[in-house]
């Protein structure tokens, strides 16, 4: 949980690796920098070095603004030791100080915030008062697909909670700049009916992780043009097999799709919500829409987005309850024919 | 135990009432959870921090029933809850003494009693599970899988 003041632990391990990051810059020459508009803020990365920029990037492409144009918002410093040959700092705490969510106890408090990914082997700290943050991991070829189509998510959820903006789990598509937010955990078919919609020529904001704004009417922003489906459901749509990323990991990972490449996709920054929609697979040919109680999706959204992302707490959990509250709640009960995933939805909803 | 002041373990504990359900999510297991009626009413007592004569007296202005098995129930409901690590002994007792921390509007008419009941999910867990431990080298950090 995050601390109410600030030690002194957090901020000398921030500027130690803060510190090793400028020399990894130095090393490597001239820094490479990318901006991205996200929701009207700008945020910078500024790498050390070339190697993370084609594992990051490509996700938020969609979002990429002209360098400098503005003033960056938020700035994320990434490096990685294998190719910069600059050591990471020596971790001051102990094992068993790293939580599940990858929270560090001990190394967070009113400005400073510290997780490591122990799956990746990924460390990020950010400063909230210098809107300053950093990303490090020891090789670029550590980053698994699911954190290359959606890269830094812990940095973007830590900066974007302190302005009322939540990174949650779900998709969200829609027509006119209205949309629905698909909810569930994963393999409940967010993914497909997603990609089914985006397929039909539906504005596309994400699959699987989006940014929620919920001061007043309920908004979506897009962070990622990625989708990930296993082989199972890419079955379904062969046209996309010629947009997949990692062709050469299919073995052991979902297929990483670039929506960019999709012409009828139409990649969206933002949406307003009209409904939370959960699916179920039902295996039946036809598809509906049934009414669920504000519970019940709050049920399925509210764990699988806090239980992702360090220090998540009371203000997710009650921005997710009012989203749910003022918004209709429906399954989802997918059939077999998924052309009929957008025409229920746009019949239901958007008449 | 009827003395014992309870309240809510936050901040291991979030929770929100949303319809006349409450939805408990539980950061340290991965579990979550779901209370109404009288489930409800004993949780909206312990958010003020409760004993167990606190929650009968509450269980009966809303709802008709023996007071002896209200009591029993309730305190089965607290052991439960307990069990779960969702309420914790309070060192801190109610703002105001004794039953008169509990105030809840009574219905126009009471309420059939039916004992409190926890329905818990643990279909999220995998997402708070640690990754087995890992290798780690000269420097503590995390050593990749290969």
């Amino acid at each position: 949980m995050t601390g109410t003041r600030t030690d002194a632990a957090p901020r000398i391990f921030f500027e130690q690796v803060y510190g090793a990051f400028q020399r990894a810059e130095q090393e490597m020459g001239a820094p490479i920098q990318r901006d991205y508009a996200i929701d009207g803020f700008v945020v910078r990365l500024r790498f050390a070095g070339p190697a993370l920029v084609p594992l990051i990037t490509p996700a938020l492409a969609h979002l990429e603004m002209p360098p400098n144009a503005r003033r960056a918002d938020l700035t994320i410093c990434l490096w990685d030791s294998a190719s910069t040959h600059t050591l990471m700092p020596p971790r001051p705490w102990a094992q068993d100080a790293c939580r599940a969510r990858g929270d560090v106890r001990g190394f967070n408090d009113t400005r400073s915030r510290t997780a490591l990914a122990a799956d990746v082997g990924a460390v990020s700290v950010l400063d909230l008062q210098e809107n300053l943050g950093v990303y490090w991991i020891r090789a670029g070829e550590q980053l698994p697909t699911y954190e290359r189509g959606a890269p830094l998510r812990v940095m973007l959820h830590w900066w974007m909670r302190e302005r009322n903006r939540f990174l949650i789990h779900a998709g969200a598509v829609g027509l006119d700049d209205r949309g629905v937010l698909l909810i569930g955990k994963g393999g409940s078919g967010k993914s497909t009916a997603c990609v089914a919609a985006a397929l039909a020529g539906w504005q596309y904001v994400a699959d699987d992780y989006c940014l929620l704004a919920s001061n007043g009417e309920p908004y979506v922003h897009s962070l990622y043009n990625s989708a990930k489906l296993d082989d199972a459901a890419l079955k379904n749509f062969p046209a996309l097999e010629s947009v997949v990323r990692n062709p050469s990991e299919r073995a052991a990972e979902k297929a990483l799709l670039d929506l960019a490449q999709v012409p009828a996709a139409q990649l969206t920054r933002r949406l307003q919500l009209r409904a939370l929609v959960l699916p179920r697979v039902t295996g039946q040919r036809d598809t509906r829409l049934a009414p669920i109680a504000p519970s019940q999706a709050l049920r399925a959204l509210a764990p699988s987005s806090l239980f992702q992302l360090p220090g998540t707490g009371p203000a997710e959990f009650f921005a997710l309850a009012n989203l749910a509250q003022q918004t209709p709640c429906y399954y989802l009960e997918a059939g077999t024919e998924l052309s009929q995933i957008p025409q229920t939805l746009q019949a239901e909803l958007f008449l | 135990m009827t003395s014992k002041f309870f309240r809510i373990n936050t901040p291991q504990i979030v929770h929100h009432t949303i319809e006349q359900e409450i939805i408990i999510i539980d950061f340290e297991t991965g579990s979550y959870f779901s209370l109404t009626g009288t489930g409800a009413t004993v949780w909206e007592c312990l958010a003020q921090v409760a004993s167990l004569d606190d929650i009968v007296d509450a269980l009966m202005a809303q709802y008709a029933g023996d007071r002896a098995e209200i009591r029993r129930d309730a305190e089965q409901f607290l052991n439960e809850l307990e069990r779960e690590a969702l309420i914790v002994p309070s060192a801190t007792l109610p703002v105001k003494p004794s039953s008169s921390a509990v105030t809840i509007a009574a219905p126009k008419a009471l309420l059939s009693f039916q004992p409190p009941t926890l329905a818990k999910y643990t279909d999220m867990q995998d997402l708070l599970l640690l990754d087995p431990i890992h290798g780690v080298d000269e420097q503590g950090w995390p050593v990749a899988k290969t």
